[in-house]
């Protein structure tokens, strides 16, 4: 509460603390208005507008700056229809109190929406000229004025009581009061509806004073009211009847229940599953992929240890075959079996052995007597070459020379001179060069250019007899041995 | 029995959207108990101004 003479606050005392003003009375008047403004509220929360605008304007004539007063009063007067009087009401309460101000929501209501003001605005001129119509006296047209604005605006009390005025000069007393009631719903301690009402009330006894019970029943019913239906105007649609019934609503509610159910199941089944079933094989087709991959490596894997198994077998089986070999060799040689011997020691395949202790025996005991073999064997081929038996000579010379490579460089020209004394001149031919090849500096090689010159390139291989005693290599042969002091000594 | 000529006539135009102006300005225009208090204080205050110079 602020002083009404200098504005500042007020605490208890019946002087201001400020001004020194005696507010003991303003204080009184303040209370009292206070009291007015909880009585109009009852009476508003009561429908009796006409009783709460009372109150409440007297609780402003005490005390004008009375907010609460204020916003109700131009609460009541908007629900009876007085428009202009509740938006003075709250533009006044609003310069009162600027903040925290209910006024100002129903201000902000009015201008938000223009399409309510609007409406409003074109309703008090509806009113406005059906009461000119009525003074006018063209009360017919008032009335149709009235009952299209309360169609549209149906809280406007003066409406309502204005055309129960009309119905009751043409004698539409049932209709009158219908109108009355509505008004009455409005504000139900208005005057002027109560004063109407009674007058009707009168007029209706005063009518059927003479009637019996049931005359009365059949008047009423014949007189009900055709209130609410709302007047036409030229823009109103006319509908027809129609026989259409409403279903049985537990039927119905069965019935779109199912079409639910069924058009859920739809969805899932057509838009769900799908969806989830494509996840499904999408997921499906990764775990394959990966398990092909998976088979894919342990084939590889499967494929290389197999492999490595194939070249371990065949290892062991040619290691097992030399161990074989070398005992039958050793075996042969110790029962002077030299030639078994030396066929045994040959299938020895002494590159792939890797075993030091076999590689030790076989230099110790196999290679040491192949090279005693190779020179006997270099002796045989030099009887059997002077004893003419060049195929038994060719052979020695070859082998003695396979047993002792390096140094029997000697065994290997008179093997392809034994050859080219066969007749078999591309063996010859093939040594000879083999022997220009491998001994380019041996104490031979001349005579082997020589007698590859002799021997034509497209030598046959073919043998007689008769060209084995006809060949030019049988000079050469014949002169080699005599030089060779091991031949002669055999 | 109503008067209805007579009853008409206590029917007046609505006050429109537009007269809102002079309905705030005649409601303002309203004095409360406040303004008469004032007014009293203030003549009571007049009243002893002009006592206390005759007196002097």
């Amino acid at each position: 509460m602020k002083c009404f003479n200098c504005g500042s606050f007020l605490y208890e005392g019946d002087t201001c603390n400020v001004c020194g003003a005696d507010v003991s009375m303003f204080k009184k008047i303040v209370k009292e208005s206070n009291a007015l403004y909880n009585k109009g509220l009852e009476y508003a929360k009561d429908r009796n507008m006409s009783r709460a605008v009372q109150c409440l304007e007297v609780a402003l004539k005490m005390y004008k700056n009375n907010v609460n007063a204020r916003n109700l009063l131009g609460l009541v007067y908007y629900e009876t229809g007085e428009y202009t009087l509740a938006l003075a009401q709250w533009v006044l309460s609003k310069n009162i109190q600027p903040e925290n101000n209910l006024a100002n929501e129903f201000i902000d209501n009015f201008q938000d929406k223009r399409s309510e003001l609007d409406r409003i605005n074109s309703a008090l001129k509806k009113y406005n000229k059906a009461v000119s119509y009525a003074h006018q006296g063209s009360y017919d047209l008032a009335e149709i004025q009235l009952k299209k604005l309360l169609n549209d605006t149906p809280n406007i009390v003066k409406g309502h009581q204005l055309l129960a005025l009309l119905l009751i000069r043409k004698n539409k007393l049932a209709d009158a009061k219908v109108a009355l009631r509505k008004a009455e719903k409005i504000d139900a301690g208005n005057p002027m509806t109560i004063s109407l009402q009674t007058a009707v009330m009168d007029e209706i006894k005063e009518e059927e004073k003479d009637l019996s019970p049931g005359e009365i029943k059949a008047k009423r019913s014949a007189e009900a009211p055709e209130e609410e239906r709302a007047p036409l105007s030229g823009d109103d649609v006319i509908i027809p009847e129609s026989n259409y019934k409403e279903r049985n609503p537990i039927a119905m509610a069965i019935l779109q229940t199912i079409i639910g159910v069924i058009i859920g199941a739809a969805i899932v089944f057509f838009i769900v599953t799908p969806a989830k079933t494509k996840s499904a094989r999408a997921e499906l087709a990764s775990v394959k992929t990966d398990y092909e991959n998976q088979i894919s490596t342990l084939n590889a894997r499967i494929a290389e240890l197999e492999g490595r198994k194939e070249t371990s077998d065949e290892k062991s089986v040619t290691e097992i075959d030399n161990y074989k070999n070398l005992i039958e060799a050793l075996n042969y040689f110790a029962n002077e079996d030299y030639t078994k011997g030396l066929a045994a020691a040959e299938k020895i395949d002494i590159d792939k052995v890797e075993d030091a202790d076999f590689k030790s025996l076989y230099e110790n005991s196999i290679a040491a007597r192949m090279a005693t073999l190779g020179d006997d064997l270099y002796d045989q081929g030099i009887y059997a070459y002077e004893s003419g038996n060049y195929e038994t000579a060719a052979d020695a010379f070859y082998r003695s020379y396979e047993y002792n490579k390096e140094q029997n460089d000697d065994s290997l020209f008179l093997a392809a001179s034994s050859y080219w004394a066969l007749g078999n001149d591309a063996r010859a031919r093939e040594l000879f060069e083999l022997y220009t090849t491998e001994f380019p500096e041996g104490y031979r090689i001349d005579e082997a250019y020589y007698n590859l010159e002799q021997i034509p390139a497209n030598a046959s291989g073919t043998t007689t007899e008769d060209n084995a005693e006809e060949a030019p290599a049988e000079e050469y042969v014949e002169e080699a041995p005599a030089e060779e002091a091991p031949a002669e000594e055999y | 029995m109503i008067n209805f000529d007579e009853e008409i006539q206590k029917f007046h135009p609505a006050l429109e959207i537009s007269d809102v102006e002079d309905a705030i300005k005649t409601e303002n225009a309203i004095s409360d108990l406040t303004d008469l208090m004032m007014s009293v204080m203030n003549s009571k205050q007049e009243v002893n101004q002009t006592d206390s110079i005759k007196m002097e």
